[in-house]
């Protein structure tokens, strides 16, 4: 199956921006969205209807950043498995240390020690992100993908901690 | 010698109307020779109120002649239907304790219907007759044959789901009519606001209308408007503005008459058309004046509401959108300050309070240099034209509003489609059998937010059939979920290790089989429209007799309390109102009852204070016995 990449028609790499990958899915849209085809066979709207269905899935791929790594990362066939990662026992120390802040301002009904948790939570998660940006870099050029793979799936996995974290925090 | 015919000429495209199916009113227009035009009735308004009105004896009266019939036919004359459509009683408990009409529960369907007493009708019948209206109304305005206008687009709240978007399509195939887009309100009035325009930016609309709150966020470039995110409410409306008024002077007149003023439907219909008019008053006045009388009753309320006075009780119901707007932002990763433009659709966006509480949160004022009641027609007549193929280069890009999820065994939810994905999106979820030999796993599918599935719309139970017999567990029935262009849900379902394709059936929870609506289609048009001359004559003759009634029976009170002028005109147009109990001249029937009506003005007043005093007698016996 074609990558999120290929259906949009964008470089296959991790720093796309954003308005690039909305401009790809407007210049699909225009030729592949069911509207093009409210005229044409009902075969041909059928196929319209899938065929757009799999662009949106794409662009909703591209535009988040974490699913955006994943898809890459299957494109180069070293797909993400979580379960085989080494949590940095460091990251783990200091998340343990801030879920049992975060449950004790959500037991004291402290919004404002929970908005500055939250609040610093996104700080991190933007700061590992430019470093995940930095790292895809680099690792998308180098001749030996396999060295630094470790390292990426690590910061990929922390990632997707902090996000559910956050996520659950409200 | 005529040539021989090659081929034929490429037939012109078959026009595609616009239709806004709106809660208190709808539009229809056209996209024709490089625009849209909403297509006016004979009167010169654009307008068609949505009511839909059910003599005992005669064919459904539609629009501006069905709001002639609320006061005197409210158990059988319709209104805000869209309220009712695609959902069941108890979703909407709170609403049916206003309305005039009854609403009740359909065991069969499973949803809320219309009991008019010698029969039960649906929301959707409602919506047919109104659909029809407004393809006849092209008809005429465009002097074409109606039956040559079969293809539509509807615009829907942003916020409908499933159950109300399928609702809606069985109510244009009841009228006869092919949907051939199901198009977002707001989305609509984004298209009809933006086409053609040279800026790329964000925009925010702001859409209340008479039943229903959307709000959506959109980035317009170069003629594709692609939704970001959109966040509402069925139930949050203009009416609501209407409810609260008329329940804080129902309040008062009980208070004051000892009169349960709501428990007549009749009455329930006439204040509530009273709060309507204080609200549009409120909208450029200061103040404006709620007066309702009624002789039977012994009635006679009046009470001055100042703008503040109506903005204190409408408070609650602006914060909610206020609310949604600033869930909206947030799930479209945007800031107040990072939007172009808000604008604003739909009739309730007139109330001063609700514009200022806008430009509030988005420090600015927000756009209303366009009609807030056309534009979301215009936007669908607009779609109709990229659908045909006229409007070349434009492409609307829509969201689902709502999660969709899989319930599961121990009734939690687990989601496969989020909120706000963008539209047609489809997901792919494995099932498997628990028992050996198994050929049918069921499973409900839910519509929400919210980890339950009881706290969810379940949009139906779905059971695959046909699963050939293995051990438990072997079997891998894949099943496709497919939200369609028009937000709704399409499954699919095939079992991978014999590539045998499962057979699906689906029980729609809310909502009619196709059957149903074949047989409905056809009686529902047998009744030819009668004459409307003739059903006002009938009409204004029940109002006249009703208010005859009324006064006869406290006629000797009158004579002797009332002072002489008074008793005299009373007197007179009574003598006029009976004299004219033979005519047909509907003009003539109509003064005469507005005669007698304000005549006897002075006489509800009197039984008012009649019961007033018996209040405070009553009040003082009791005071002396305790």
């Amino acid at each position: 199956m074609a990558s999120a990449f290929e259906l949009l028609g964008v470089p296959v790499t991790f720093n796309l921006n954003e308005s690039d990958i909305n401009a790809a899915l407007r210049s699909v849209g225009l030729q592949w969205h069911p509207d093009r085809f409210a005229c044409a066979s009902a075969a041909e709207r059928e196929h319209a209807e899938e065929q757009m269905a799999e662009f949106n899935v794409a662009h909703a791929t591209l535009c988040d950043p974490l699913r955006r790594a994943i898809a890459l990362l299957d494109v180069f066939s070293c797909p993400y498995d979580p379960n085989g990662v080494n949590a940095d026992p460091e990251f783990l120390m200091d998340m343990l240390e801030i879920k049992e802040q975060l449950h004790d301002a959500k037991q004291n009904n402290d919004s404002t020690v929970l908005n500055k948790l939250i609040f610093d939570l996104r700080k991190r998660e933007q700061h590992e992100l430019a470093q995940l940006a930095q790292l895809f870099t680099e690792w998308e050029t180098a001749n030996n993908r396999s060295q630094d793979l470790p390292q990426l799936q690590q910061l990929l996995n922390q990632l997707h901690y902090l996000d559910r974290t956050i996520e659950t925090s409200f | 010698m005529k040539l021989p015919i090659l081929g034929q000429e490429p037939q012109a495209s078959e026009l595609i109307l616009g239709i806004d199916l709106g809660t208190t009113h709808s539009l229809v227009a056209v996209f024709q020779h490089g625009e849209s035009r909403v297509l006016g009735g004979d009167d010169g308004n654009n307008l068609i109120p949505s009511v839909v009105s059910f003599p005992e004896d005669g064919a459904p009266v539609i629009g501006s002649a069905a709001v002639e019939r609320m006061q005197l036919d409210p158990l059988r004359t319709i209104y805000s239907a869209k309220r009712l459509i695609g959902r069941s009683v108890e979703d909407i408990e709170r609403e049916i304790a206003t309305l005039p009409y009854k609403v009740v529960h359909s065991e069969k369907r499973d949803m809320a219907v219309i009991d008019l007493g010698d029969r039960v009708i649906t929301p959707q019948e409602v919506s047919a007759h109104i659909l029809r209206a407004c393809r006849d109304r092209a008809a005429k305005q465009l002097k074409l044959d109606a039956d040559s206008l079969k293809k539509v687009v509807i615009t829907v709240p942003a916020y409908f789901d499933d159950a109300q978007r399928q609702a809606t399509r069985r109510s244009a195939a009841l009228a006869g009519l092919e949907v051939m887009r199901i198009v977002s309100e707001p989305t609509a009035a984004a298209l009809a606001y933006g086409l053609n325009k040279k800026e790329n930016c964000k925009v925010v609309v702001f859409d209340l209308g008479g039943g229903t709150f959307d709000v959506s966020v959109l980035e317009l470039h170069d003629d594709v408007f692609r939704v970001i995110a959109t966040a509402g409410d069925t139930h949050l409306g203009g009416d609501d503005f209407d409810r609260a008024i008329m329940m804080h002077c129902a309040a008062e007149i009980r208070e004051q008459s000892g009169v349960d003023v709501l428990a007549a439907p009749s009455a329930r219909a006439a204040l509530r058309m009273i709060s309507e008019n204080v609200k549009k008053q409120l909208s450029s006045n200061e103040e404006a004046e709620f007066v309702y009388h009624d002789a039977n009753a012994g009635i006679a309320y009046r009470r001055m509401i100042d703008w503040r006075t109506f903005q204190n009780w409408i408070i609650p119901h602006v914060q909610r959108t206020l609310d949604h707007c600033v869930n909206a932002l947030h799930d479209a990763k945007q800031t107040p300050d990072s939007i172009d433009e808000i604008i604003l659709v739909g009739g309730s966006t007139r109330v001063p309070f609700v514009k200022a509480a806008v430009a509030q949160l988005f420090n600015r004022p927000a756009n209303d240099n366009i009609n807030p009641e056309e534009v979301v027609a215009r936007g669908a007549a607009i779609q109709a034209g990229i659908l045909g193929g006229e409007v070349k280069n434009a492409l609307l890009l829509d969201v689902t509003p709502l999660s969709l999820g899989i319930g599961t065994a121990e009734g939690t939810v687990s989601k496969i489609i989020n909120r706000n994905s963008a539209i047609p999106v489809q997901a792919k979820e494995g099932f498997t059998t628990y028992v050996d030999g198994q050929t049918a796993v069921k499973f409900t599918i839910v519509q929400g937010e919210r980890e339950l599935v009881k706290d969810n719309r379940t949009l139906g139970e779905f059971e695959l059939r046909g699963i050939p017999p293995m051990a438990a567990g072997l079997p891998q029935i894949g099943v496709r979920f497919h939200l369609d262009a028009n937000g709704m849900l399409n499954v699919f379902a095939k079992e991978e290790k014999s590539g045998v394709g499962a057979s699906i059936s689906i029980e729609p929870k809310h909502g009619l089989t196709d059957t149903e609506v074949e047989s409905m289609l056809a009686d529902a048009w047998q009744n030819a429209e009668q004459d409307l001359e003739t059903r006002r004559v009938i009409d204004l003759h029940s109002q006249r007799k009703n208010v005859l009634r009324a006064v006869h029976k406290h006629q000797k009170m009158a004579e002797e309390n009332l002072g002489k002028e008074q008793w005299q005109e009373l007197h007179k147009a009574t003598l006029a109102a009976e004299d004219i109990a033979d005519s047909t001249d509907a003009k003539a029937i109509k003064n005469c009852v507005d005669d007698l009506e304000n005549a006897s003005i002075a006489l509800a007043e009197l039984l008012m204070n009649d019961v007033a005093n018996n209040a405070v007698k009553n009040q003082k016996v009791s005071d002396l016995n305790s």
